[in-house]
């Protein structure tokens, strides 16, 4: 399975990244979903996800304000990202790490190990 | 209170954690350093260390004295601190690694090692600011296995036989997995590993060119990133590697006649370094790479939360 890596350091001097590296840190899973979701609805306005954002004449910038500020949008990006989360709990915990783990096998194996003392 | 587990690679090169990565280097002072450009500094019981990007000479077994256990109180305190939590009043629970062939034989006293100099409590100071935890158990799991179970699953369920090739500093450990289960009759852990190739490239480039190349001069050559270097102790880099990869495919070959027959995993720092020598063998047909150096680490802490789950 092919991965992009992306590493994102955040400037904790400055309070916006600050604010935005350590809410990233605390979710311990989603992540990958999160900016996927973000940065798609930023890249695609048009799509269904930021329709109200369907303007060509807004900006990025603007765009980016306005997306920050729309607290419904951020709700329905927060319920979507953990009603994923619920469902696919495993297989968002492979995809985030870039993972492809059987835990049964896994487990079979290492007491193939422990056994063999 | 919940524990914290923390997955830590040993490497004979790098200690690995699940978001650290730093050589086995330590410098010892018996007074306090000055701090040099934000350098971390650790005390324990009295004496300070830093962490130096020399690396320690090669040791077969890890517990004969206290390097690896300060390395793995760095790595404790460089692993919380890149999490953003604190050590201080937790449970820890470490998830650790042998290579497979040294596993039956090393691994009780491996755990002793880190549960005897912990059964007081775990107490140092980490850039001036204390640290006191506890070292609530400790479990080894088989290196490369870790990994390779974490991220080549897919792989194991769609072929019969895969083999496993871990190159790191110190040593290349095969491991065959047949059916999705490891083969224990193939545990081969060879001391072929990246510090042999780069002092013996050192030498010969020394010795025919009269230019002194580092670990990470060598290193950037392997890698092909940007150097000044001449096109003629490139291309003599460049060999000695695709000779050095070729008898270490020769010494597996006693273990696995032809590996044209199944899929190779290729693992560790040394694969990374020897990409393109690999991808060039005509000795493999089907190579899949881990790319994360620290892949044996999140496997012990997988490994490890299993473990913990089941009880």
């Amino acid at each position: 399975m092919g991965q992009i890596r992306v590493v994102l350091i955040f400037n904790e001097d400055n309070e916006r990244q600050k604010e935005i590296g350590e809410y990233l840190k605390s979710q311990k899973r989603c992540k990958t979903a999160l900016i996927t979701e973000l940065v798609y609805a930023w890249l695609h306005k048009e799509h269904k996800g930021a329709s109200s954002y369907n303007n060509v004449n807004v900006g990025v910038e603007e765009l980016k304000r306005q997306l920050l500020e729309d607290k419904e949008f951020m709700q329905q990006l927060k319920v979507g990202i953990n009603m994923e989360g619920e469902s696919e709990k495993e297989q968002e915990e492979v995809m985030n790490d870039g993972m492809d783990m059987d835990e049964e096998m896994m487990m079979a194996g290492l007491s193939m190990f422990e056994n063999d003392f | 209170m919940a524990e914290i587990i923390f997955g830590i690679d040993h490497g004979n090169g790098n200690m690995k954690g699940n978001n650290v990565n730093f050589p086995c280097g330590l410098v010892r002072y018996t007074s306090e350093p000055g701090r040099f450009m934000n350098e971390d500094i650790l005390e324990y019981q009295g004496t300070f260390y830093t962490l130096s990007e020399t690396r320690m000479p090669f040791k077969a077994d890890k517990t004969v004295d206290e390097d690896y256990f300060i390395l793995t109180l760095f790595a404790l305190a460089l692993e919380a601190k890149s999490r953003g939590i604190t050590l201080s009043g937790k449970d820890i629970v470490l998830g650790i690694g042998l290579p497979p062939a040294d596993f039956g034989q090393q691994a009780p006293g491996f755990k002793r090692y880190f549960m005897e100099h912990s059964k007081h409590g775990i107490s140092f100071k980490f850039n001036g600011k204390s640290v006191n935890c506890y070292l609530k158990d400790t479990f080894v799991s088989p290196q490369n296995f870790a990994a390779v179970m974490c991220y080549k699953a897919s792989l194991f369920k769609q072929y019969r036989t895969v083999n496993c090739i871990d190159i790191g500093d110190g040593t290349v450990d095969l491991l065959v997995i047949r059916k999705g289960q490891p083969d224990l009759s193939v545990r081969v852990s060879d001391r072929s590993g990246m510090a042999i190739l780069r002092s013996e490239i050192s030498n010969v480039i020394q010795q025919n060119f009269g230019i002194h190349l580092e670990s990470s001069d060598v290193e950037q050559v392997l890698m092909q990133e940007a150097t000044i270097l001449d096109e003629e102790v490139i291309r003599e880099i460049q060999k000695m590697a695709e000779d050095w990869m070729q008898r270490i495919t020769n010494k597996l070959h006693a273990y696995v006649p032809d590996f044209r027959t199944n899929p190779a995993v290729f693992l560790g720092g040394g694969s990374l370094l020897l990409k393109p020598q690999i991808e060039k063998s005509p000795d493999f047909k089907y190579i899949e790479f881990i790319e994360d150096v620290r892949a044996n680490a999140i496997g012990y802490e997988k490994l490890t939360a299993m473990r913990l789950q089941k009880r």
